[in-house]
């Protein structure tokens, strides 16, 4: 799309769409997915409500998304809890105001970094390994294949890794918060000098029932859209291993500015209810 | 014979590329009908529009007389479970062992126990001469074994008609002449009938009850094998007499 080349006597030549054809190129495929998306999400709504559940499976994708993340996001937010620590010390110390240190560090935490850092982390390693997955599967016949055994490929395929995507990540997200408070206690006890019990206590009063609903509910959301456009690029994976590898990173690029996109609407919505 | 599917004026476009021009066909039951054409004719297209992984764009499909060309994704199921497809790779799914692609279509369209279908798949899998395999996964097959396999999976939940998109492609001769075999074992031991899309003369002498020959989304011939070598129709000459000039 935007660039045509032609080989001809022995001379590449390349002409570009004008850019009106170029915009409206991509604005009618941003469309196309989008309502692509839709239709998936009620497929996968329908399954889910109408079909029996396979729990092996669930579990299966559970383990994949859930318990295979875990490393890399607690140690994300261990060491986003200790620079925040860090900076923060460094910032407040100025004003003489670092014995809020604890609350700084848990409400960056818990309101924003840890669901959002998480999402993408889960965004970049489940949404890339779904639509491979996926991806391999349509481009070796295997989608065509259950479909041609009367099976339906969204209630084997998408309702699982959708399921256990808006399951998994609140559950991560809840781990790595605690776990980044735990970074920036151990960074305040053993580098800054401030007390490991009054840093607890600042951290229970800083934090409210709002502010944890506020970080977890935008992850059902997130958990929601990696899992849904890590399937649909895998389901419409047109080629062999370059389509596999072009959907990919779609999945990732898209994932990741749906996620930060999102946050922002999501953030205003919570602000706004509680 | 009785007709099992009847095509009417069969058109198909991927974009400006017009794969299937007006076919017209009858495919029997208790028959082998082989499809010849080379690369890009339309065969693998044509199977597809048979069991809805394709829809056409123009003419009608019939099923058992009934007309089946517009029909939703799940107005397809009752004929996907009497019609299997078996894939050029097999389409075996990677992730499961033999055992469980087997029994794959089992679980999905019945309430067999678990020992049953366990002994349904150890009976398909000997029926296509492979035993003790249950345990291993694709990526551990040969061609011919995945290919094998694949038919096992085809044959499991007793089909009318299996269509088969170039059975023998890519495997050496010897294998060749065994998947033959098979095919033909299947009609004669368990009166399936057979679409058979390919490009290898050997699959035509051995398999075909009934040949068709497709030429740039055209079909240009329709006969029994003998017919085909009368026919004046300068490419299907040249597959029977080995001719590359064409």
């Amino acid at each position: 799309m935007g660039i045509h080349c032609r080989y001809r006597k022995g001379l590449l030549t390349c002409r570009a769409d004008s850019t009106p054809k170029y915009v409206g190129h991509m604005y009618s495929r941003i469309f196309q997915n989008l309502g692509q998306i839709v239709i998936l999400t009620f497929e996968f709504a329908q399954c889910l409500v109408t079909r029996r559940p396979q729990f092996k499976e669930w579990m299966r994708q559970f383990h994949h998304i859930g318990v295979q993340s875990l490393s890399i996001t607690n140690i994300t937010a261990l060491f986003t809890g200790m620079v925040l620590a860090l900076q923060a010390a460094y910032a407040l110390s100025a004003f003489g105001a670092d014995v809020f240190i604890g609350d700084l560090v848990s409400l960056s935490i818990v309101r924003e970094l840890g669901p959002v850092l998480t999402a993408l982390l889960v965004g970049g390693r489940v949404g890339a390994g779904i639509t491979a997955e996926l991806g391999t599967m349509k481009a070796t016949q295997q989608l065509d294949a259950m479909r041609s055994m009367a099976t339906n490929p969204v209630y084997r395929l998408v309702v699982p890794r959708l399921v256990a995507c808006i399951i998994c990540l609140p559950l991560l997200t809840i781990l790595a918060n605690f776990i980044g408070i735990i970074g920036g206690l151990f960074i305040a006890s053993f580098e800054l000098q401030v007390d490991g019990h009054f840093f607890m206590s600042r951290v229970m009063q800083a934090l409210s029932v709002n502010d944890v609903a506020s970080g977890l509910g935008k992850t059902f959301f997130f958990g929601y859209f990696i899992g849904i456009i890590a399937c649909h690029n895998g389901m419409r994976v047109e080629s062999g291993a370059e389509g596999v590898g072009q959907a990919t990173t779609q999945t990732v690029v898209s994932a990741s500015i749906v996620i930060l996109i999102s946050d922002f609407f999501l953030t205003k919505l919570f602000i706004m209810i509680t | 014979m009785e007709q099992i599917y009847r095509l009417e004026q069969i058109h198909k476009h991927f974009g400006d590329n017009h794969v299937l021009r007006g076919i017209d066909l009858d495919i029997r039951r208790g028959e082998n009908l082989v499809i010849l054409g080379g690369s890009g004719s339309g065969k693998s297209v044509m199977l597809k529009l048979l069991v809805g992984l394709l829809t056409a764009d123009k003419g009608k499909i019939y099923f058992d007389g009934n007309d089946i060309t517009q029909l939703p994704e799940k107005g397809y199921y009752p004929i996907r479970t009497r019609v299997s497809y078996l894939f050029q790779g097999g389409a075996l799914f990677d992730s499961m062992n033999v055992y469980q692609n087997l029994a794959y279509p089992l679980k999905a369209h019945t309430d067999m126990s678990s020992q049953d279908i366990l002994a349904q798949v150890k009976d398909a899998l000997k029926k296509v001469g492979l035993e003790e395999i249950e345990h291993l996964f694709p990526g551990s097959l040969s061609g011919g074994m995945m290919k094998r396999v694949a038919l096992a999976r085809a044959i499991i939940n007793q089909p009318e008609l299996i269509l088969y998109d170039e059975p023998t492609t890519g495997l050496d001769p010897l294998t060749t002449h065994t998947i033959n075999e098979l095919i033909r074992k299947m009609q004669k031991d368990l009166q399936i009938s057979s679409v058979i899309v390919t490009h290898d003369m050997p699959t035509v002498y051995r398999c075909a009850d009934r040949l068709a020959f497709l030429d740039e989304g055209c079909m240009v011939f329709i006969g029994t094998i003998e017919q085909a070598r009368q026919s004046t129709h300068p490419k299907l000459r040249a597959y029977f007499q080995g001719d590359d000039r064409v």
